[in-house]
């Protein structure tokens, strides 16, 4: 392999590293927000079953607090 | 007759362009220093007082001393949660690493640059009770976090309590601090980085420079002042931690930081006085902090323009080894 071609793998692999962790570091920043969002239009049938799936079994008491049961 | 020239000797001395400009300068100065004084320093030296008294908020004060700054240092809680913030400051470096790397990424020709930029900065802008109780629902067993690491492969029951397991829970906390202040580092940096004189970076790659001696050379010596500012505001911030474990936990599986017990201490508890020497002690531990970053930046990198201490001490000694 010649200086040109393993200068050009050393870019390609840059190119894909930086793209790879600017998508990851958006996703990360966005993936909070939107999941709050969705589940702000989700209505209170489609979200307690999976709450009461949940409940006393993985939920810590203190966690109850913003997702109280019936 | 004599008082209308007293009146026309006062309009020509305060319409003369020295007192104007003497008044203009007192006048601009008065309101902000009046607000200054009376909403920070007044409140400042009002609590330095109360941390010397046993006292609430309502009834009488007795004069202690400075027991409850001798209290301060024999609590176990205080500064079990004084150690807390190590996370917070492990974080803060974290942070700053992260975002030293986009904004160096995202300071060149990058395709959908302002998106990710966007994107990244997005999160500083929601305020901080209300990235609580996003990171509250987030972390929730079975929820978002648990959701997508079972898209990667994880398993549920494999994974620990995010919020609820102690080895664990201060960690996802600073993770929630991160997630908040990156952007606004990034930024910060970008800002920094923008203003390098391009030339500088042409220069570089004619000499053959590589990207990596392009930041060792020409990016990191010119942003070192905003490296430095972003510490300062990173470290003092992750001593200060309040509303991350205010919100998401109350403080609760030993969560508790400093800020979080002393805000217990005043307004749950009433002891004012003891709260307020917290408040001090807090204070000179970040002051002492900010000192100690500031000498070992200008030791280790140099101050702006000004060399670094170790380099030019290696010099002389290898001059004076030549000698």
């Amino acid at each position: 392999m010649n200086i040109n071609t393993t200068a050009k793998v050393k870019k390609g692999i840059w190119a894909v590293f930086k793209y790879f962790t600017l998508i990851l570091g958006s996703f990360i920043s966005v993936l909070p927000l939107v999941s709050c969002v969705i589940t702000a239009f989700k209505t209170e049938e489609e979200y307690i079953p999976d709450y009461k799936d949940h409940n006393g079994k993985y939920l810590s008491p203190c966690l109850c607090e913003p997702f109280p049961p019936e | 007759m004599g008082e209308t020239r007293k009146k026309n000797g006062f309009v020509k001395w305060i319409s003369s362009g020295k007192v104007n400009k003497r008044l203009c300068i007192v006048t601009f100065m008065f309101f902000p220093l009046l607000l200054l004084l009376v909403f920070t320093y007044v409140p400042f030296f009002k609590m330095f007082q109360f941390s010397f008294y046993d006292m609430k908020y309502i009834g009488s004060r007795e004069f202690v001393g400075l027991e409850n700054y001798i209290n301060v240092f024999k609590r176990d809680d205080c500064f079990r949660a004084l150690a807390l913030c190590g996370y917070y400051i492990i974080a803060s470096f974290i942070q700053l690493g992260l975002a030293l790397y986009f904004a160096s990424v995202l300071s060149f020709k990058v395709k959908g640059g302002g998106v990710f930029k966007g994107l990244m900065f997005f999160p500083f802008l929601v305020c901080g009770i209300a990235v609580g109780f996003v990171f509250k629902f987030f972390y929730t067993r079975g929820f978002v976090l648990d959701t997508v690491l079972q898209w990667i492969g994880f398993e549920l029951d494999n994974l620990p309590y995010w919020l609820r397991d102690s080895s664990i829970n201060n960690a996802s906390l600073a993770a929630s601090s991160i997630w908040r202040y990156m952007g606004q580092n990034m930024v910060l940096f970008i800002g920094a980085i923008m203003s390098v004189d391009s030339s500088l970076y042409e220069a570089a790659a004619i000499d053959g420079a590589t990207g990596w001696h392009k930041f060792r050379y020409i990016i990191f010596p010119s942003i070192k002042t905003i490296i430095v500012l972003n510490m300062i505001l990173s470290i003092t911030g992750s001593l200060s931690v309040f509303e991350p474990p205010y919100v998401i936990t109350g403080g609760s599986f030993g969560t508790s930081t400093y800020f979080v017990i002393m805000n217990k201490l005043a307004h749950e508890n009433q002891k004012v006085g003891l709260a307020s020497a917290m408040a001090i002690v807090l204070l000179l531990i970040i002051l002492v902090a900010t000192a100690a970053q500031k000498i070992s930046f200008k030791y280790f990198f140099g101050d702006g323009e000004e060399e670094a201490i170790r380099t030019r001490r290696k010099r002389e000694k290898a001059r004076r080894g030549q000698a």
